[in-house]
Order: structure tokens, then sequence, then C-alpha cells
């Protein structure tokens, strides 16, 4: 296969929106979005009605964010693509300057340890959640017009340009969200055709590399603490319930105690300040999710987040530029692998990390770049170039199902 | 819909197919992490949960009585008041913030006086202090005049709960540090931010179980110094009989101590070692022991007799420990469960009524005897070669059992705690007050095992009634310096006791015939033999309990197990070492007992070789055990028990010197079967305080055990053991010990209604000594 004309990719469509238009898969990314964000500021609302309405403000604001992206000519698929470098560069820079030495405290202020935020007078700004949309669409950018990720060879330079921010992001530190790297990249090289046995190659180096991690004195005392903490509370160990395993067990404690149904909000409120659950406005609000609406409303928010994960794959699938498509996966990937380590470690599945749930959890940083990763997925769709010839990512060589249905679409 | 059609379904649209079930399968495998959770363990959760938030809706309970085996209430709470001051007032706050508002609201709210200039303002406070200062000289002042707390220990008793309040504090600012640490490492540190514990909020007793009038004043007060100081609902622990009037006896006391006049004696804290004390705190080793709230096999449940850290009585020793469990009751409880309307509540259970086997009466007299101001427990002239001053108090146990029921009757160990300051610090450590020798401790028991060994031996059928042994004067031909019998000195008197049988070697105490049946039996029987018996392990009689020592190891305490070898067993056999296993036919070598031991194996003997485990509690005996002697032997065995006593040749026939002697049991209408023990032991040394050793005594272990019934009937009714740490001469020590326990058990009415004796133990009404290790922490 050549390679494609960048006038191909580069069409940008015609302004005029027609209802049928707007009406695009990316409806499936809005409404799950704005669910989400509806059922986070009632969770929030259970034992912090101020922060409730913060989260509230954070929202519109977000609103209007994704409604920039949406609607502004710069943020058209064709120019994210070409600034995608620069952008990338810039979010580099954010994160060199919260790790700097020397850096005054009134730029940059540590909390709780850890120098996260840039202070820009009326509010702070987390370069790693910049980090995060601006990788993407660098990533998108490297791929969209090369097969060499087909190679094995091939995977480095994306792995290089995640290794960067990933690393950056480690040293303030924040090893929890460089943890999300993994699953974006992971996704779009899938989308993007790489090798499926190149993926499980790099699952079985990352397997062996955790334990060298954890025992070959890579992670921080505290860090080792709560894995130490994990594994106790998968043995039902009760150990560590009363120091570093206190927030699983108390969280733990009340999803168990919201049952089918979960219980009344005034019920609910006693119930969680007694328990003393840290963070539940924050990382924790699943909890209070499962305490407040039962088992159904946990069920309510992963399906919210199921329709809006596969809702991308589906913008991914009605657009056509190979950029835009592997963005789409790519914000999908992140979304839903946010959702599904922050609500498994609520319920206990997997270690207590500091990622909060996305458009749920309270934090005016995320939930605006949450949005305005929703407006850059929606403008995806809605301004989806006409003037692309044929299908991106399909590769002749192996790309042939063969019969047999669902094992010949798994072959490599 | 248009937006779901695709011109045609590639590569690409089967990996978004292929991420799209990759999440699903991962929401599954969370949903059923979040089902068991939510559906299977929800009860469980939601108790857990719930107790949380219901934790304060408990309602206190009663803790049980200890009665003796009359009946005699022994230990009992009793409904009393408290006098509190608040925390604020402690920490010197009060004033100033009563101050502050009273100039507030004078200003005219908030907002006023804030307008005003801060100078104004300070001087406004310090005006207006000045009253409430008085206020709280006032009540300091109560607390002395209307409390009857000196001053100084009024002082003390505030700084202690200043100094209380900070450092728990200070601990939970620690936790949660390091809780933040854990979490976020180093870092975190600097912005770390206290919470203030809740007993700053809070009431802490400063004077506990005061009466009514004295809470009606400090009531009255209370409205004048509002905030600073409070009269809360409490119980106290009250000991209506620890205190006791003994009258005692000398007409059978040795010369130089006998007298027609009784002996009017004051006891206190009558069996205050088995009864024991209680903490007013629950700790954390307590809520790990039998915490409230505790998951099993994933099942919650909620234990409303289990412990949880704060105000709360926990037995800490004796008998409201090792009974703790039944004595402190069950919570009451008042909560609303989920979807309920009304709340239910659950009506606390008072604790159990304990009843010991302990008569308190005779315990009292048995203390009064170890008293050394009776004069058994000091250094006399009858004391064979004494080497301390006359006069010089020795440490002494003595246990009495009921024959046929194997009850505690009395048990009592001299110094106790309560003698602590009455010693000077040399005989602290000489005498070790807090060391409970009747059951505590094990020593070298000498000579008193001998009944024993013949009993072994005649169960394995090594022995006879009619079992003759030559006493040669030593155990190994031609070797004269060891495993000799007491009687043989090689240069002085190479004496020796020549053919017996066993009645007569009892009563000689020959050691050479011990010697011979140990060596017959060999070390396995021997050993074997002894366990049985109940030695070498703890007899359970219902004082131990579990504790967790500093290694957080669950160790048994509060009774000693003694030890009946210390070197291996397969090694003694191997090495053919005969020398060990004689030694211990005599009672000597590897081998420690407790008087505890030695007086249930005594009541073994007096049953005729059946055992029955002893218990302090009533009605707590084991089953009867036959050990297998055979009666001919026993009858022997008793026989020379009884010479032992009676004939002049007996170890413990008589006590004092050749011209001026006295028999040890002087008491018409009973019959006594015994035995002397005089153990070698190493000497008492002490270490004083700047390192310089002491040696105390070089004085033998003193022993004398047996049993006594009335002379009508000859039926042995009360089994005996005394001891004298480092007392010389069985016979000459523990002997008049023994005799003047039996008197007392004969004066209780234990031998007969004719014995008893018209001098009853008095009970001065309402002990209300509270001996509780009160902390000074806060009430809830």
């Amino acid at each position: 296969m050549g390679r494609l004309a960048a006038s191909e990719f580069k069409g940008s469509g015609s302004p005029r929106v027609s209802l049928e238009r707007l009406l695009n898969p990316g409806i499936l990314v809005v409404v799950p979005a704005l669910a989400l964000s509806v059922i986070g500021i009632s969770a929030i609302g259970t034992t912090e009605p101020g922060f409730a309405a913060r989260h509230l403000m954070y929202l519109v604001v977000g609103l209007v964010a994704a409604a920039a992206v949406i609607w502004s000519p710069w943020c058209r698929p064709s120019n994210l693509e070409r600034w995608s470098p620069y952008f990338f560069a810039g979010s580099v820079i954010l994160l060199l300057i919260v790790i700097a030495p020397g850096i005054p405290e009134s730029i940059v202020r540590a909390r709780n340890g850890a120098r996260r935020w840039i202070s820009l007078g009326f509010t702070d700004i987390q370069p790693a959640e910049i980090a995060k949309i601006a990788f993407l669409l660098m990533l998108a950018t490297l791929l969209q017009r090369t097969r060499s990720h087909r190679t094995l060879r091939g995977l480095v330079l994306p792995g290089f340009l995640a290794l960067i921010p990933a690393s950056l992001i480690a040293l303030e530190p924040d090893l929890d969200t460089t943890l999300l790297f993994v699953p974006v990249l992971v996704g779009v090289l899938l989308a993007a055709g790489c090798r499926k046995r190149h993926i499980a190659l790099f699952a079985v180096c990352a397997s062996l590399v955790a334990p060298a991690a954890f025992f070959g004195g890579v992670l921080k005392p505290h860090q080792r603490a709560r894995i130490d903490a994990y594994i106790a509370q998968l043995e039902g160990d009760p150990r560590y319930r009363n120091d570093i395993g206190y927030q699983a067990d108390r969280a733990t404690t009340l999803i168990g105690a919201g049952g089918l149904w979960g219980m009344p909000a005034d019920e609910a409120a006693v119930v969680i300040e007694r328990n003393r659950l840290p963070e539940e406005h924050n990382d924790m609000v699943f909890s209070v999710i499962c305490c407040r609406w039962g088992l159904v409303g946990a069920i309510g928010v992963w399906g919210l987040v199921a329709v809006f994960s596969i809702g991308c794959f589906l913008v991914a699938n009605h657009t056509h530029d190979p950029w835009s498509r592997l963005v789409a996966v790519g914000a999908g990937c992140l979304i839903g692998a946010q959702a599904i380590i922050n609500t498994g470690m609520n319920i206990g599945v997997l270690p207590i990390a500091g990622i909060n749930l996305p458009f749920v959890s309270y934090g005016g940083n995320s939930l605006v770049v949450s949005w305005i990763m929703v407006g850059l997925v929606y403008g995806l769709a809605l301004w989806k170039p006409r003037g692309v010839k044929r299908e991106s990512f399909e590769f002749d060589d192996d790309g042939r199902p063969r019969d047999g249905g669902i094992v010949g679409w798994l072959a490599p | 819909m248009a937006m779901l059609q695709s011109s045609q379904f590639g590569m690409f649209q089967r990996r978004l197919v292929m991420l799209s079930i990759g999440l699903l399968l991962v929401v599954v495998g969370l949903l059923a992490q979040l089902w068991r959770l939510a559906v299977l363990e929800h009860e469980s959760r939601l108790e857990r949960a719930m107790g949380r938030v219901k934790q304060s809706e408990f309602l206190p309970t009663l803790r049980g009585t200890i009665v003796d085996r009359q009946g005699r209430v022994l230990a009992e709470d009793a409904a009393s008041y408290d006098v509190a001051l608040h925390w604020s007032a402690i920490n010197g706050d009060w004033a100033m913030q009563q101050a502050t508002a009273e100039e507030v609201k004078a200003a005219g709210g908030r907002r006023a006086w804030l307008k005003l200039p801060l100078e104004e303002r300070e001087r406004r406070k310090q005006a207006a202090c000045a009253t409430w200062d008085a206020a709280w000289a006032d009540v300091l002042n109560a607390i002395v005049t209307v409390g009857g707390m000196p001053a100084a220990e009024r002082d003390e008793a505030i700084v202690a709960l200043k100094d209380r309040v900070n450092l728990i504090q200070k601990q939970k600012d620690e936790r949660d540090q390091a809780r933040r640490v854990d979490l976020y490492g180093e870092e975190s540190r600097a912005d770390f931010r206290s919470e203030t514990v809740q007993e700053k909020t809070q009431y802490h007793a400063v004077l506990r179980g005061v009466d009514d009038a004295t809470a009606f004043a400090f009531g009255k007060l209370a409205d004048r110094a509002p905030g600073a100081i409070t009269v809360l609902d409490s119980r106290v622990r009250r000991y209506p009989h620890a205190e006791a009037i003994v009258e005692l006896p000398c007409d059978g006391l040795p010369m130089g101590l006998r007298s027609d006049s009784p002996v009017r004696m004051s006891v206190t804290n009558v069996g205050s070692r088995i009864i024991g004390v209680t903490r007013s705190e629950a700790r954390a080793e307590d809520a790990q022991r039998r915490p409230i709230y505790r998951v099993r096999d994933g099942d919650f449940t909620v234990d409303l007799g289990g412990y949880e850290p704060g105000p709360d009585v926990v037995g800490v020793t004796g008998i409201e420990r090792a009974q703790d469990d039944r004595l402190r009751g069950k919570r009451g409880r008042v909560r609303t469960p989920v979807g309920a309307d009304e709340p239910i509540r659950e009506e606390p259970v008072p604790g159990d009524r304990v009843q010991l086997s302990i008569d308190a009466a005779l315990q009292a007299r048995v203390e009064a005897i170890l008293e050394p101001a009776f004069g058994l427990t000091v250094v006399q002239g009858f004391h064979a070669q004494p080497d301390q001053e006359y006069g010089t108090p020795l440490a002494a146990a003595a246990v009495a059992i009921d024959v046929e029921t194997g009850e505690i009757l009395a048990m009592a160990s001299w110094p106790d705690l309560d003698d602590h300051d009455r010693l000077s610090p040399r005989q602290r450590l000489a005498l070790t007050p807090w060391m409970d020798r009747a059951m505590g401790a094990s020593f070298e028991p000498g000579s008193v095992m001998k009944p024993i060994v013949i009993a072994c031996a005649a169960a394995e059928d090594l022995a006879t009634p009619s079992t003759v042994i030559d006493c040669t004067g030593h155990f190994f031909p031609g070797v004269h310096g060891h495993a000799r019998c007491w009687i043989y000195r090689p240069f002085n008197t190479p004496n020796h006791h020549g053919p017996l049988e066993p009645a007569e070697a009892i009563a000689r105490s020959c050691n050479m015939y011990f010697y011979t049946l140990a060596d017959r039996l060999g070390p396995r029987k021997l050993m074997k033999g002894y366990t049985s018996w109940g030695f070498g392990r703890t007899l359970g009689v219902g004082l131990d309990y579990e504790r967790l020592s500093e290694s957080a190891v669950v160790q048994r305490v509060g009774e000693s197990a003694g030890s009946i070898r210390q070197r291996d067993l397969m090694q003694i056999e191997s090495s053919k070492d005969r020398q060990t296993t004689i030694s211990l036919g005599i009672g000597q070598g590897d081998m420690r007992v407790t008087p505890l031991q030695v007086a249930n194996a005594y009541a073994t003997l007096a049953r005729d070789g059946v055992s029955i485990r002893p218990s302090v509690l009533r009605g707590g005996g084991g089953s009867r055990v036959d050990l297998g002697v055979p009666d001919a032997m026993m009858a022997t065995i008793k026989e020379g028990l009884r010479l032992s006593i009676d004939a002049e040749y007996g170890t413990l026939h008589h006590v004092g010197t050749r011209d001026r002697r006295t028999p040890v049991f002087d008491l018409a209408g009973i019959r006594v079967w015994g035995k002397s023990g005089t153990s070698e032991t190493s000497p008492l040394v002490i270490t004083h305080a700047d390192g310089t050793r002491e040696v105390i005594t070089s004085k033998d272990h003193s022993w004398a055990a047996g049993f006594v019934g009335a002379r009508a009937d000859g039926r042995p009714r009360i089994a005996f053991c005394t001891f004298v740490d480092h007392g010389g001469g069985g016979g000459k020590s523990a002997g008049p010990i023994a005799a003047a326990l039996v008197r007392a058990c004969a004066d209780e009415g234990y031998l007969g209604d004719a014995l008893r004796s018209r001098s009853l133990v008095q009970f001065p009404d309402a002990a209300t000594k509270d001996r509780s290790l009160a902390t000074t922490g806060g009430v809830r």
C-alpha cells in the first residue's frame, strides 16, 4: 500500500451543519458524558454540597470548552493534526515546569507531597491532564501515515513518544496517571494495525517488569506499602485494615452496604460520614455511588462508560480519516481505562491508585479536560473529511478474514 | 441509522469490535466482584457500616458480682458519681473562653465585637476574666474541701489528665501523619494538619466514686462554673469483705510464741490476689482479644460483650481477669435498622455472678497466719540453724483444698503487692512481693515428693507394702560423697537407717529408699508418674488467662506449671544418668513445683489415689481419675504419713530444741497425715542498685504437706501445703504454719462443728475501697 497524499486526509468539510450531521455517533459520546457529570454532581452532593455546586460550575465551563472545540475553526481535525507536535512540545514544557527545581511556590505548590499543579492565580492547571490529550494527538499524527508500526522495530518510536510525558509525570510523582498512557498506547496501536503478537509480547515484558520494579526497589516505600496492603486485602488478611489498607476497607464496606438498590440520600450521607471514607468526593466517589444507588447505580455508571467508549469507537468507524480514527479510539481507551482502574480500586480488585472517575469525580481540571476531549471526539464526527477515498488501517497482507468466523477475525 | 453503517467490515472494524468486547469483558469481571460485595456480603458489610454509625447508642451494663463459697460478696459494682472537669478548664482556657463569650454578648454580638479595636477587646477580656478565674479557683478549692482530695493530689491529677490527653493527641497526629506518608510519601509531611481528638471536647473525671451529698454539692457548683465542671453517673467496684479482723489462737504455737491469749489481727485486701483488680480503660490488646466487631468466614457479627478501646471496665488480674468474659456481661443497644421505622432496643445483660470456692473467713485467717506480726514467718529460735537475724521476715505460701471436691478453700502468699510499701528496698529485693508463691512460682520440693514416688512405683508394680530396702547411707557403692541419705555424714556421723519398709521410710524420710524406687522406675516412668499426679503442668484451677507478650506471642499466665525436667529425657536415658533420676526421686535436681501442685497431690493421696482437678470456682472441680495405686499401698502410705506426725522419729513430729520441744500439730480432736520437706536450693542473692551483690541466705526451702480430718471419723477432709522460701528445715519452719492452717480450718468448722471456734472473723461493713487501676481517662 502506498502512502496516501496528505490532501486526501486534510479535508475539513463544509461548515454547514444539518440535523442529520449533528446526529452522528458523537452523540453517544456527549450524552453519556453529560449523564456521568450529573451523576457526579449528585454523588458529590451526598456528602459535600459545596463541592457539588463547584462541580456544576466546572461542568458549565467544560461544556463551554467543549462547544468551543467543536465550533472553533482552529480545532478542526486538520488544524489539530498540523499543530499536534507543537501542542505536544508545549505539554512537555509544562511538565518540566512542575518538576523543575527552583520554581517559586507561587507558580508550583506541592500538595500532599506531589508537585502537579501550575497556579495561574485564578485557578490551577494540571499539566498531566493536558499531556494525555497532547500525547494522543501526537501519537495519531505519528501513526496515521505509516505502516512501520506493523514491525517490532516500528513500535520503538511510539513507545518513546509515550515515555517522554509518562516519565515526567512519574517524577512529579504521579505513578498512577503514568499508567494511563499504557492502555492509550496499546489501544491506538491495535486500532492502527499493530500486530497482536507484538502487543502480547509487550504484555509479557510488562508482567516481568512489574515484579522487578516491586522487588528491585524502583517503587517508593509508600508505593510498595500500597501493593502489600492490596495483596493482604485479596488474601483476606485484615492486618492493614486500620492503616495503609484503611481506604480500601472503608470503600468495600460502603459498597457492600449499598446492596442492590442503595439507601436514601440522608442515610447514605450519615453512613459515609461516620465511616470516614477518604476522598469520598474524588477518587472514591464510585463507593459513594454504590452506597447511594446500590448495584443498580454502579451498573448504570459502567453502562454509561461503556456507551461512551463504544461511542468513540463508532466515531472512529464513522470518520474515515486515519488521524481522526486514532484520536477517537484513543479517547475511548483513555476514558474507559481510567474508569475501569478507578472503579476496580474502589471495589477492591486493584490497588488503591490516585486516579479519578472521569466526569464523575470532583476536580475542575479533570472535568474540563475530559469535556474538551468530548468536544474533540464529537468534532471529529461532525467535521469528518470528505476526501478520503479508501479505508485506513487496512492491511492486505494479513487483513483478510479467514473462514471460521471470529477465529479468523482474531488471527494476526 | 446512517451512523451505524460502514462501507466495509475490515481489519479496523474487527479491531474496534475486539476493543469493545475486551472492555465489556472487563466490566463483567468487575461486576462479579461488585455482586459479591453488594449482594452476597451485603448484610455483613451493612452491619459493619451501620456499626460505626450506631456505636454511640450502646447501653452500659452491670459487671458481675464475685462471691465466696458462703455467699459473701467479695467484689461488686455500685452506682456512684464522678466529678469531672472539662478539657478547656484543665488546659487553662476555660476562664478566658467564658470571659470572651460574656464580652461578645455584652458588645452586642460578634460583628460589633470585631469592630472594636484589638487593644480594647483584650482589655475587656482581661477585666472579665478575673471573675471567671475566681470561679475556677472555687472549683479547685471545692475538690479539696468538699471532695476530700489533698491539694497536691488534685494538682497531680490535673497535670496527669493534661499529659494524657496531650499524649493522645500526639499519638493520633503521629498515626495520621504516618498514614499520609504511606499514601503520599515523605514529602507530604510539610502540609500535615492536625485533627483535634475528641478528648479535647470532653469532661474528664478527677474525683471518682463520690457519694450523693458530694455529688449534690458539686452539682450546685457547676451552675456557677458552667462548662468547667460537671457530675457524671458512674460505677465503682466495691470489695465489701476486703478488710477483716481475725483472732488467732496461740496455744498451739511453738515455744517462744505459745500463749493462752489469742492474737487479734487486722487483715487488708483479703483474697486480693485471687479476686484481682480491674482497669477502667480498654486498650488495643483487649480489643484484639475480643473485639466488638468481628468478621468470620465472611460473616460480620457484633459481640456486645466485646471490647472497644476507651472507657470500659476490664479485668486485669485474678478472677476479674480470668472470668472477665463472664463478669462483664453484654451491653445493651438501641439501633434503627435500615428501613425500619422504630428503633430496636436490646436490653443490657448484667455480668454473671461468679462464686469462688474460697472461704473469705478462712482466707483471712490464713493471710493473718502468714503475716510476720503473727510470728511464724520470721526467723525464730526454733528454726534450724538460721543464718539471718531473728525477726527477719520470710516469704511464705499456704494452700488448703477440700479433699472431697478438690475445691480450693484458701490460698495465700506473703508478701503481697499491698505489702510493697511496708518493706524496705532491701526487703523488696529479697522477698519479691510481686511473686505469687502459692501458684505463680515454683521451687524445688524435696522430700514432700517421697509419698508420690512410692505411689508411682506401686502403680507400676515396682513396690508393695512389704518392699524392704536397705539404707546403707549412700546409694552408689563406694561413693560416700553424694547420693547420700540425709542421716549419713561420711566423716562425722556415718549413720544409716538400715532395712526399711515403706511406712517407716516415709516417716523417717529416708533418701536411700526413694533413690532406689526412682532408680527402679527409671526416668520415663517417674516423669510420667509425676505428670499424672499434677506436676510439670498447669492444673487449670480457673485463674490463668491469655496475655500478649512484648514479642506479640500469646502466653498463658497466672499459674505456673513448674517443671519436672529440664534436660532431654532421651539424653538422660541414653547416658544412663542414674544420678539425675534418683535425685528426682527425692524431689531434687531438675524439678520445680508449686505449693498448689503439692497440696493437690496430697489431696489425691487423701482420696486413695483418685485425682480431681482442683478449682478456685465453686463446682468447678474436674472429674475423678483413678491413678491406679493399689489400696493396700495407699493404706501403707497413709500410715507412713501418720507416723511422720505421731512417731517421735517422724520429721513432722515436733519442733523446738531437745529441751523445749512441742508437737508440731498440737490440737485435740484431729487426725493429721503429713510430710515435711527440706529442699536444697541455690542461695538467695540480691543485686543492689549500685550493682553490688549480697547473699541474703543459703538456707534450704521448707515444706510441709498433708491432709487432716476429724479424729472422730478419721476421714481426711482438708489437704494442705505450706512453704517457706529459704526457711530452712521443713518441719521447723513450714510445719508450724501448717499446724496454724489446720487450726484455722478447724476454727471455721471444716473439721467438725465441735472444733469450730466461737470467735468469728469480722468484716467491717461497707469497705468501699476501689481497687481498680483507674487511669485518669475521659468518660463518655
